[in-house]
């Protein structure tokens, strides 16, 4: 036999448990064979050296308590997951990436909602805080003209002129346009600028 | 250990009998504990996972269906808790390992506790080191003294593979430890 074939039932001639054909082959092997000896003196000092290995006990306190111990965990409902750890993480790591993805899509939401908001700025005083008159913005609309351009688009000026249309259709009564404009219910000011605020989004979008 | 007894008391637990398990428990709880302290090398996590084996057999022991005896079907459950736990935990388990090996300390020989010392640490690095399936063969077979056979029985492999397993990893062991050997 070759010492390939011998040297992997070394560990089980050792231990003694090869079939007596297969012992009395190798004890012949090993008579004549230096080569399969040191293997087989090496393979016997590395089991005493693991048998050298310190023995550990734990305290008489835990075996007291090991039962106690099992029956709390029982208790406590361990050991019932029914999804094995690795799924569990695989779970765990698909809803972190969808809790991130919500997240994400909220906050781009919550961007928009504030870059809406910021659009809103120029047209703030357009909706005068509650209880003023409206003749504010047809104050401002007169007396800085230039600024309003640059503010609004030629289109959202063709609503405001339109909205200054409507108001004169409704005859300005003894106290003209001014009167009237002081008057004007603050809702259509609102409706007014509900209109711009919708042209002003679709422009963002777009 | 005697088959039939542990036989009944695995019947009158299934049919009700809470403290069935407790003796069940007694019979078993050293060699776990010693299979479990073997295989993740942490005496800590030992303490653990050697009474986390037994819940986990408590849940599933009503399904048992006693076609392999319940100590291969209880080494099984902690065998497979111990190779989750160590894949799941290999990092914390190489870190931990200098401060966890403490062998018992004799005042009148430091040369020889620290040389005892060195050869623990050598010995778990070396074990540790094993791929998962030989070091499972090798602390059934060498710390558990099971036979080739039952170790197949509770890895549910054939002897040749179990046998080919021991010898790959004493083969390791011996090249892991050849420093120690004069």
């Amino acid at each position: 036999m070759r010492c390939k074939n011998i040297q992997v039932k070394l560990v089980d001639y050792y231990e003694n448990s090869l079939p007596p054909e297969e012992k009395k082959l190798v004890q012949s092997h090993l008579e004549i064979c230096s080569s399969c000896q040191e293997e087989l003196q090496k393979i016997r000092s590395t089991f005493e050296l693991l048998k050298n290995e310190s023995a550990y006990e734990p305290d008489e306190a835990y075996w007291i308590n090991f039962i106690p111990g099992v029956r709390s965990k029982i208790e406590k409902g361990w050991g019932t997951t029914l999804v094995p750890i690795p799924k569990l993480k695989i779970i765990g790591g698909i809803v972190s990436l969808a809790l991130v993805l919500l997240l994400g899509i909220f906050f781009f939401k919550e961007d928009q909602r504030v870059m809406f908001k910021s659009s809103e700025e120029p047209y703030s005083y357009l909706l005068p805080a509650e209880g003023e008159k409206i003749d504010q913005l047809f104050y401002a609309e007169a007396g800085n003209e230039s600024s309003i351009s640059k503010l609004f688009s030629d289109t959202d000026r063709n609503k405001l002129a339109l909205a200054e249309i409507e108001l004169e259709k409704n005859n300005w009564g003894k106290g003209g346009k001014e009167e009237a404009l002081r008057e004007l219910d603050l809702k259509q000011l609102e409706n007014l600028k509900k209109d711009l605020e919708k042209t002003k989004f679709k422009k963002e979008i777009l | 250990m005697n088959e039939e007894i542990v036989r009944e008391l695995v019947r009158r637990f299934k049919h009700g009998e809470e403290k069935a398990y407790n003796e069940l428990v007694n019979l078993y709880k050293q060699r776990i504990f010693n299979l479990v302290l073997k295989m993740v090398r942490n005496r800590e996590d030992a303490m653990d996972l050697a009474q986390e084996a037994f819940v986990k057999a408590y849940h599933s022991l009503k399904d048992f269906r006693e076609e392999a005896s319940f100590s291969t079907w209880l080494y099984r459950i902690a065998v497979n808790l111990c190779l989750n736990f160590t894949q799941r935990d290999r990092f914390r388990s190489f870190i931990l390992l200098e401060d966890l090996t403490q062998p018992v300390l004799s005042s009148d020989s430091p040369l020889k506790d620290l040389e005892q010392k060195e050869l623990d640490k050598a010995i778990d690095q070396a074990v540790l080191n094993l791929p998962s399936k030989q070091r499972t063969v090798f602390i059934l077979r060498h710390y558990q003294e099971l036979p080739h056979s039952e170790i197949a029985k509770i890895l549910d492999k054939s002897e040749g593979t179990i046998k080919a397993n021991y010898f790959q990893a004493i083969k390791k062991l011996k090249k892991s430890l050849a420093g120690f050997i004069e």
